[in-house]
């Protein structure tokens, strides 16, 4: 009998199901229907193919509620963690740091977070949303045969262009070790594991994160379509095929795309990132001089070509392979 | 009466150490994994792409997605920098490439190329199974992955991992109703799955985050290579081979003037002082004759000879002092070892062979929104465009003896796609635009 894919399950010689299974499926509903785990996200504005969607995101400082004892407060874990399940999404997010070093940079706490309006936190972010989050409560318990660490949180994200939420949730979750539950080996390794704060809570916002980000919204599907890295379009180097450079010779690399950006290059992973000059729109120039104890064998020349946003393209030089060192005794 | 007791006694000691068995084969693990030493090298200015997870079977596909998303919430702290999944799904698509059974067999230089990535994460998610036995159920989970460097095709990470976890009888329920409800709840409970997998990537990726702290018996021994980078490595070295075999001649002549010692193939690039400095460019796309040598090989006549014949198209007229040293000879294109790691080639091309010649020069089509005097408003525009996900970019126009900034967007390599993407950008963003060559 076939419940779930994968799922194999036992049954009487006839194929039917036990009539004792009955009442355990409807004992397993039972159970189920208490929304035990669930996180109900309240989708407000849904993304469609054409319609403008907010691109970038910034998730703010999560705050706590006073009652949850200072050394207690999981927000900074939490967010952290909700920030590393929530970058899987096709939004472009700005890191935590960035995010903290404007707020600073501004002198934004809190309070003064919570006073600004959607324009104008938009202009000190520059995103075009912004996730809030506000640890209700936090426990970590651990009591020898029982112990327990949740987290009730709620979030949103407002879309700073229309000022509206976007999407918001209220949750707990809890992870809960007791005698009801693990092997006694289990159990006494839980208790050890649930006196381990940060990393119990830590645990417990995963799957916080996990349940809610499988409900937001994800631009992902209609960002695919656009994807465009920088274009090199020619890579020309100095490198003649099974020439072995030696101490003082130069690798000249040029390359030839996009203007504007960024250029560097590679030879393998041996040497990376060599800066490369952009002299004329498009063009770009660069040069390695082998230095002593430098040694390549059969390394390929990559330009990379690098945008504000981090995205990068590359191309290889492929007529002809680095090789430097090996027949050279100072190089040795 | 003596023989009742006698079974009470073997059953229970049966019972016990079922449960003894099965209580130590709770959460098990079973993770084999090897880091090279040059894992550590790739910092924050380095990209890694985690493609799609393959999978062995059917209904595994969620199970793939969960992977790649825990990979991704793992590695988000690691040193180096994670490239976007929407970048790389899209760019893979891009390139045809929808089937993550493929990625094992492209060649990882390849796979740089088109995503722009240091580092490419394969994996693979060779079983998932979830079995009930009414007071026992468990769910089992391997994986395998590895971490490739695109830029020399060496492994950085591999790794096989098998977990799993079990609900039942064997974990002491207090009551008759923890134990059929439990496992079934278990089996069937997406999230136990999620939670397992969560745990999985938790421990698989530790290493990666802190290479350094890896044990030795960890570590690569040497350096290990990936099997489609081998493969075509091996045929550009030979390539490159069969080219310097064709030049040595030439190579030889030009040398022998300058230092009889000096092998044929250890050729100084930079000259000294008391020569004219070296120009690659130039001397790649243009021949100077001064540079020939006095003596000619016979190889380079005979090439000479060629280039002067008819083409087929017939364009080219004969030349009667073919044999006469001409002014400028047409640059030759650098051999590309493109189409060796795409496709082996079992007949290297000769000198008479047309991609020998010098390259036309691609063009390429893009779409102006706007053309500024003030390089801010130009830089507005671009930003707002970037915003909504349109790659723009500026181009500086000096022709008309002013400067102007140029907002241009996307690039392609034909112009039908670029007046589809004009033709959206003025219905949807109302912006007028025309395209225009690059």
């Amino acid at each position: 009998m076939v419940i779930f894919p994968n799922v194999s399950i036992a049954v009487g010689n006839r194929g039917e199901v036990p009539c004792f299974l009955r009442w355990v499926l409807l004992a397993m509903l039972v159970v189920g229907a208490n929304g035990c785990g669930v996180a109900h996200v309240k989708v407000y504005e849904y993304l469609e193919e054409g319609k403008s969607f907010p691109r970038t995101v910034a998730i703010l400082p999560f705050t706590v509620d006073e009652s949850i004892p200072p050394e207690k407060r999981p927000n900074v874990i939490f967010r952290q963690v909700f920030y590393n399940y929530f970058r899987y999404l096709g939004y472009t997010d700005m890191p935590l740091g960035d995010v903290d070093r404007r707020l600073i940079h501004f002198n934004l706490g809190p309070e003064e977070i919570a006073r600004l309006s959607p324009e104008e936190l938009k202009t000190v972010l520059d995103v075009d949303a912004v996730v809030e989050g506000h640890v209700v409560d936090a426990s970590n318990f651990t009591g020898g045969i029982h112990a327990e660490t949740s987290i009730h949180a709620r979030l949103n994200m407002v879309n700073l262009t229309t000022g509206k939420a976007m999407w918001e949730v209220d949750h707990t979750e809890m992870n809960y070790l007791g005698i009801a539950v693990p092997t006694v080996v289990t159990m006494i390794k839980g208790q050890m594991d649930n006196l381990e704060m940060g990393q119990a809570y830590y645990k417990v916002a995963e799957t916080f994160a996990m349940k809610v980000v499988r409900d937001i919204p994800d631009p992902a599907r209609f960002r695919e379509e656009r994807v465009a890295l920088p274009m090199i379009t020619r890579i020309e180097t100095n490198l003649h095929p099974n020439r072995v450079l030696a101490l003082g010779d130069e690798i000249e690399v040029s390359l030839h795309g996009e203007p504007g950006l960024a250029a560097s290059f590679d030879i393998g992973s041996w040497k990376t990132g060599i800066p490369m000059r952009e002299v004329s729109p498009g063009v770009y120039e660069g040069n390695y001089r082998i230095g002593k104890g430098d040694r390549i064998e059969n390394a390929l020349v990559i330009g990379t070509l690098k945008n504000g946003r981090g995205i990068a393209g590359k191309k290889f030089f492929k007529a002809a392979l680095a090789n430097v060192g090996a027949d050279d005794p100072v190089a040795k | 009466m003596r023989r009742r007791p006698r079974f009470l006694e073997v059953t229970a000691r049966g019972a016990v150490l079922l449960m003894i068995a099965l209580g130590f084969s709770a959460c098990s693990t079973n993770l084999q994994t090897k880091v090279s030493g040059n894992l550590n090298r790739l910092s924050e200015g380095q990209i890694v792409a985690i493609l799609p997870v393959d999978t062995m079977g059917k209904g595994q596909k969620e199970t793939a997605e969960l992977f790649r998303q825990s990979l991704y919430a793992n590695l988000n702290d690691s040193p180096f920098h994670l490239m976007d999944r929407y970048l790389v799904d899209g760019a893979l698509k891009q390139h045809g490439l929808t089937d993550p059974g493929k990625f094992y067999e492209i060649n990882p230089m390849k796979l740089g190329e088109m995503l722009g990535a240091d580092a490419v994460v394969l994996s693979r998610v060779n079983k998932v199974e979830r079995s009930y036995f009414v007071i026992h159920s468990s769910i089992e989970l391997s994986v395998s992955v590895q971490m490739v460097d695109t830029r020399s095709g060496e492994i950085l990470w591999r790794a096989e991992q098998t977990e799993s976890d079990f609900e039942g009888i064997a974990k002491i329920p207090t009551g008759i109703a923890a134990a059929v409800i439990a496992p079934i709840q278990f089996v069937t409970n997406k999230l136990n799955l999620n939670k397992l997998t969560s745990k999985m990537v938790g421990k698989l990726t530790a290493i990666v985050k802190l290479p350094d702290s890896a044990d030795q018996d960890k570590k690569f021994e040497t350096t290990v290579i990936s099997s489609a980078a081998t493969r075509d490595l091996k045929e550009m070295e030979e390539v490159q081979k069969l080219q310097a075999q064709m030049d040595a001649p030439a190579v030889l002549t030009q040398e022998a003037a300058a230092d009889p010692a000096s092998g044929p193939v250890t050729v100084p690039l930079v000259r000294g002082p008391d020569t004219p400095p070296f120009k690659v460019r130039k001397a790649r796309l243009e021949f100077d004759p001064e540079e020939r040598p006095a003596v000619e090989s016979a190889r380079a006549q005979r090439i000479r000879t060629v280039r002067a014949l008819p083409a087929p198209g017939g364009a080219a007229e004969p030349n009667p002092g073919a044999v006469t040293p001409a002014p400028r000879v047409p640059a030759r294109k650098p051999v590309t070892a493109l189409k060796p790691l795409l496709q082996p080639d079992p007949h290297p091309p000769r000198e008479s062979d047309p991609r020998w010649k010098n390259p036309e020069p691609q063009s390429f089509f893009t779409i102006q929104v706007g053309a500024y005097r003030v390089r801010s408003s130009a830089e507005r525009v671009i930003r707002s465009l970037d915003r909504k996900g349109y790659h723009a970019f500026l181009t500086e126009d000096t022709s008309g003896g002013q400067i102007l900034f140029k907002v241009r967007v996307e690039k392609f390599k034909n112009r039908d796609q670029a007046a589809e993407l004009a033709l959206r950008l003025e219905t949807r963003e109302k912006l007028p635009n025309f395209v225009t060559p690059l």
